[in-house]
């Protein structure tokens, strides 16, 4: 009776241990950055001395190998007036594609930016967005500058890190994932090792 | 011109070729071939030209001096000293698209190590590094901004991103700087290699 007893108990706890850590894992072979994030300001560093990122939610949709991205940002503090200014964009790439057309990248400013809501901007600037793997990308300009996303083992956390054309990181933006919306607007703890090991 | 092109032995009186001048359909056949050849010659001319004129072409090597000073200068973030390297000679040809790479590298302790990649610029595709490359990455795709400048997006052996590489001619053509950034976006080192 105490050894079922045992052997009950260890199932559950292996279960809750397992369906704990599905909400942050996306099926496998897909794109782990689908999904919505906030940026962490105490971890952002903008190394340029340039304001910091101060509000960011980014939502990712992964089709295929065709990424889209919806991002609301401000930066500093509030203006003199007391508003802070929030910018809007949307962005699109098709992954891994040199072809101009094909990659077919997109950029759509919604509101802010210096510019009338809904403005298409250009974005021939654009030269390539390589897909490293499900938890990391890189894009480069064509000015020799850009970017990579590259997401903590745990799935919970990415780091955006900005390069110039001459080996500079100028930027360290840290975002962490929403699970849904209404959740605590606070990172999540890191896991204990115990439930890292599992994975 | 007219007199570097020869005449037929066999060519008549009427019928020979004049350079130059064309006429009547032996003439015009004849200025098809030189056309031809012209194009040949263009084509491989230029072929020879960029296979020797890549600036990236040639042997670099590590100056150990010029690395120190730059790591200096380069501004945060950078790790608290830069991944040793005391040899360093890489040979590069780039014909087309394509680049042979093989790099000779060590720290000043035992025998250097070698490692090399055939590799095509802008394919989007893994490409298996060859020996003992530095760092302990295996594969890379390269990517080519412009003639002076190009990018090594490295993968590990488990498929995960392993950093980043940074190659930038001086605007003299004289010497290339390398740069490594690590998956934390942290700079890694900073080199210069000088052309020999």
């Amino acid at each position: 009776m105490i050894r079922d007893l045992v052997w009950l108990t260890a199932g559950i706890a292996g279960l809750s241990a397992v369906v704990a850590t599905q909400g942050v894992r996306p099926p496998a072979g897909s794109d782990h950055f689908h999904g919505t994030w906030i940026v962490n300001p105490a971890k952002t560093v903008n190394w340029s001395g340039r304001d910091n990122t101060t509000f960011e939610v980014i939502s990712f949709t992964v089709e295929g190998d065709r990424q889209e991205r919806d991002v609301e940002t401000a930066y500093g503090v509030a203006d003199m007036d007391g508003v802070h200014r929030h910018n809007r964009r949307r962005n699109g790439v098709r992954y891994n594609e040199f072809d101009p057309v094909k990659a077919n990248a997109t950029n759509i400013s919604v509101f802010g930016n210096n510019v009338p809501p809904n403005t298409t901007l250009k974005a021939d600037d654009h030269l390539v967005t390589l897909k490293i793997s499900d938890r990391t990308h890189i894009s480069f300009n064509k000015s020799g500058s850009g970017f990579f996303r590259h997401m903590q083992p745990d799935l919970r956390e990415y780091a955006y890190v900005g390069f110039n054309a001459d080996g500079t990181v100028h930027l360290h933006r840290w975002s962490y994932r929403v699970k849904k919306p209404g959740d605590a607007n606070l990172p999540q703890p890191p896991l204990a090792p115990s439930t890292q090991a599992q994975r | 011109m007219r007199h570097m092109l020869p005449v037929p032995p066999h060519a008549s009186a009427n019928n020979r070729w004049r350079a130059g001048s064309c006429t009547g359909s032996r003439s015009l056949g004849c200025c098809w071939a030189i056309a031809l050849f012209a194009v040949i010659a263009a084509a491989s001319h230029l072929a020879a030209q960029s296979a020797t004129t890549d600036p990236f072409n040639g042997t670099w090597r590590l100056s150990v001096a010029k690395s120190n000073a730059a790591w200096q200068a380069h501004p945060q973030p950078k790790r608290p000293a830069p991944e040793p390297l005391s040899h360093g000679v890489i040979t590069i040809k780039v014909t087309g698209s394509a680049m042979d790479y093989q790099v000779e590298h060590g720290t000043g302790t035992g025998q250097p190590r070698k490692a090399s990649v055939a590799a095509s610029f802008n394919d989007a595709t893994w490409q298996a590094m060859q020996g003992a490359p530095e760092g302990g990455f295996s594969t890379a795709t390269l990517v080519k901004i412009n003639e002076r400048q190009h990018y090594w997006v490295t993968r590990g052996a488990d498929g995960n991103f392993a950093g980043l590489m940074l190659r930038r001619l001086a605007d003299d053509g004289r010497s290339l700087t390398a740069v490594g950034i690590g998956p934390d976006g942290y700079v890694q080192y900073v080199r210069v290699f000088d052309k020999q």
